[in-house]
């Protein structure tokens, strides 16, 4: 209870910690005068208004705490995971073996994201992938990329 | 230039044969885009962007606002079959739609909408073709502490006239302008918030921000969620769309009333057609003698809520091309690719291209007629893709997502980007921060610094120039009354009440 109540601040302190540091790192440039603003000028006052902007968040979470309490949709661990990891593994992988065989790796990771894959049709989705991302992004728009091997 | 002229020079440049087939491309686009939940205009519009780099500036700006306003057509069928909007804007469309669709009157539920779009669409074309320049001709006197104003003010009017809650809107809008500054600032070449990396010399890519905030964010949200139930509808009959003539008395009012508001609330800067389909919806509820059929099936709520989001995204046009400031966060995103192709929006922007402008405004009329075929005639096309499941989808998507935004820069960092503003996304669903204004303040970010910076030089450092001008004074008084509403949250709970329980955001 008190664990899960703590935690509905979180949000409002990210806004509001967000604010401050990046206020601070506009202090680590010229802040110049209100005749001349320097580049740190409008930057601080972003920073500033940010983390007003966050107390404002926190002070509405401790206003309506109690009235709260509808049950969240549970965090998608799976859904987050496989999309970052294939997404990934295609942005390290697409300049040194080609597209095509980075997205084939990008569907095969993605399709673990859904509990229950149905892996013939993914490979369709894959062939026609491969095709037209071939024609359209590497013949028609002229990528720096190959289709097979490295870039 | 004069209208006859001004439309003279449109004809001629949006009846080109590539002006037509761009035109077309987009709308087709768009339909489809609205027609499958998961991926809407914004994202479509942002993964298109890079294709249109090679492009004829006007051809580009003619193919990617047809993505946006074709999207709003689409977007009403899936709430008709599905339960499910096909794009956020359509969420009210369900609400009477679906019922209908399950009395069997889908066809019907389909023409009307596509109808209201269409006559939503023509009222506020022609209010572009009339206001726009009035406005730009008048902003030509502008100083840089009305533009300040202005810009500020729509971005207060973005973030406050939300039914969430205004401080996470309020405090999305500022973390937009706060990665606004990312990037060399342009007065003394100083690199700001860079941490080293050379990749953000020129700030955060648009295309990655808005890829990341709306398609990556939107796709991890979707996985796993259970799919609607489509509704059979077999083979569409065009005698079955038809309306009986009293159905057709039955809609009139409110699809004119819907585009009265769609109109109004589009052309102020930075409300979109969440808010204008949303209270049209109320305002015919409580206009109606029988407001309990509300829900069960009325016309009215499909008619009213279609003909707004369609005018509303129309007459956002009008600040974006006589201003300079985006009236939603899609045309922001129009007006980065403006800046993208090099072209200045502003009050100049009619005199200086006439072409682009008027042939923009012929094309919304060219585009207007086939949509009206691509969504009545062509329906049956249409209904097949939402057949299509989510899970064979995101793959490709992702793949899309990728090459986009590879090709907008030829690197990899921005596939980085993107991923870290998709998990960001996500987390800000979760937590009810809208995305929405996070990308207007991005994109309106250096704007507002840079006309801030001039205002302080030419007035001699003294911040009362703001309220001085009469310009800038009234447009400031109007931001403090939007903020001044967030402290008064009687006056947002009575707004809140007549309104249906549907949240902007709840997409």
């Amino acid at each position: 209870m008190i664990k899960s109540s703590l935690l509905s601040y979180l949000p409002g302190a990210v806004v509001v910690l967000g604010g401050l540091l990046f206020a601070l790192g506009a202090a680590s440039y010229p802040l110049g005068t209100l005749l001349r603003p320097g580049p740190g000028f409008f930057p601080m006052v972003i920073g500033v208004a940010l983390a007003l902007m966050g107390l404002g968040v926190l002070a509405e979470t401790r206003r309506s705490r109690a009235a709260a309490g509808a049950a969240d949709e549970p965090f998608a661990w799976r859904a987050v995971l496989f999309t970052v990891a294939s997404v990934l593994v295609f942005a390290f992988s697409v300049e040194r073996i080609g597209y095509v065989p980075a997205a084939l790796l990008l569907i095969a990771i993605a399709g673990l994201a859904e509990r229950r894959s149905d892996w013939p049709a993914l490979l369709l989705v894959a062939l026609f992938m491969a095709v037209f991302g071939t024609l359209v992004f590497i013949w028609g728009l002229g990528l720096p990329l190959k289709a097979v091997g490295a870039s | 230039m004069d209208l006859l002229q001004g439309i003279e020079t449109g004809i001629l440049t949006a009846f080109t044969w590539h002006a037509l087939m761009y035109c077309f491309i987009g709308v087709s686009v768009g339909t489809f885009v609205g027609v499958l939940p998961g991926i809407g205009a914004l994202a479509a519009i942002s993964l298109a962007l890079p294709l249109t780099y090679y492009l004829d500036p006007t051809d580009a700006l003619i193919m990617l606002a047809g993505i946006f306003y074709g999207a709003q057509y689409g977007g009403s069928t899936a709430s008709i079959l599905l339960n499910l909007p096909g794009t956020a804007t359509a969420a009210i469309t369900c609400l009477d739609g679906y019922p209908m669709a399950r009395q069997g009157k889908a066809p019907l539920a389909i023409f009307v909408t596509a109808i209201n779009s269409f006559v939503g669409s023509s009222i506020a074309i022609v209010l572009v073709m009339g206001f726009a320049p009035l406005i730009a001709e008048f902003a030509l006197e502008f100083g840089a502490e009305d533009y300040f104003a202005v810009i500020l003010l729509g971005l207060v009017a973005a973030s406050t006239m939300t039914l969430g809650s205004p401080f996470k809107a309020l405090a999305m809008v500022v973390f937009g302008l706060a990665l606004g500054m990312v990037g060399t600032d342009v007065n003394t070449g100083q690199f700001r918030f860079t941490f080293g990396a050379f990749e953000l010399a020129d700030g955060f890519s648009l295309v990655a921000v808005a890829m990341g905030l709306f398609g990556v964010a939107e796709i991890i949200a979707n996985i796993g969620q259970p799919q609607g139930v489509l509704q059979k509808v077999g083979r569409i009959r065009f005698t079955d769309m038809l309306p009986t003539r009293s159905e057709w008395k039955q809609i009139a009012w409110p699809t004119l009333r819907g585009s009265a508001i769609g109109s109004f609330i589009g052309a102020l800067p930075g409300t979109g057609p969440g808010i204008a389909s949303l209270m049209a919806y109320a305002t015919e509820m409580r206009l109606s003698k029988t407001p309990e059929k509300f829900g069960k099936g009325a016309l009215e709520g499909i008619s009213a809520p279609e003909a707004a989001n369609n005018a509303s995204v129309q007459a956002a046009f009008i600040p974006t091309l006589s201003l300079g400031i985006p009236g939603d966060a899609v045309v922001a995103v129009l007006m980065g690719a403006m800046i993208l192709h090099g072209i200045t929006p502003g009050p100049n922007l009619i005199n200086d291209q006439p072409q682009m402008f008027w042939g923009l405004i012929i094309s919304f009329w060219v585009g207007n007629l086939l949509l009206l075929v691509l969504n009545i005639p062509l329906i049956g096309l249409w209904v097949k893709l939402l057949s299509i499941p989510y899970h064979l989808l995101y793959p490709g998507i992702l793949i899309f997502i990728c090459l986009g935004v590879y090709s907008a820069d030829n690197n990899v960092f921005d596939i980085f980007v993107v991923l870290g503003f998709g998990i960001l996304g996500y987390l800000m669903r979760r937590t009810g921060f809208p995305a929405t204004p996070v990308l207007l303040g991005f994109i309106l970010g250096p704007i507002l610094e840079e006309n801030f910076r001039r205002a302080m030089l030419l007035s001699k450092g003294d911040l009362m120039v703001f309220f001085e001008s009469p310009i800038s004074a009234t447009f400031m008084g109007l931001s403090l009354l939007f903020i001044a509403s967030v402290f008064m949250p009687g006056l947002r709970a009575r707004l809140a009440r007549r309104s249906p329980k549907f949240s902007e955001d709840d997409d």
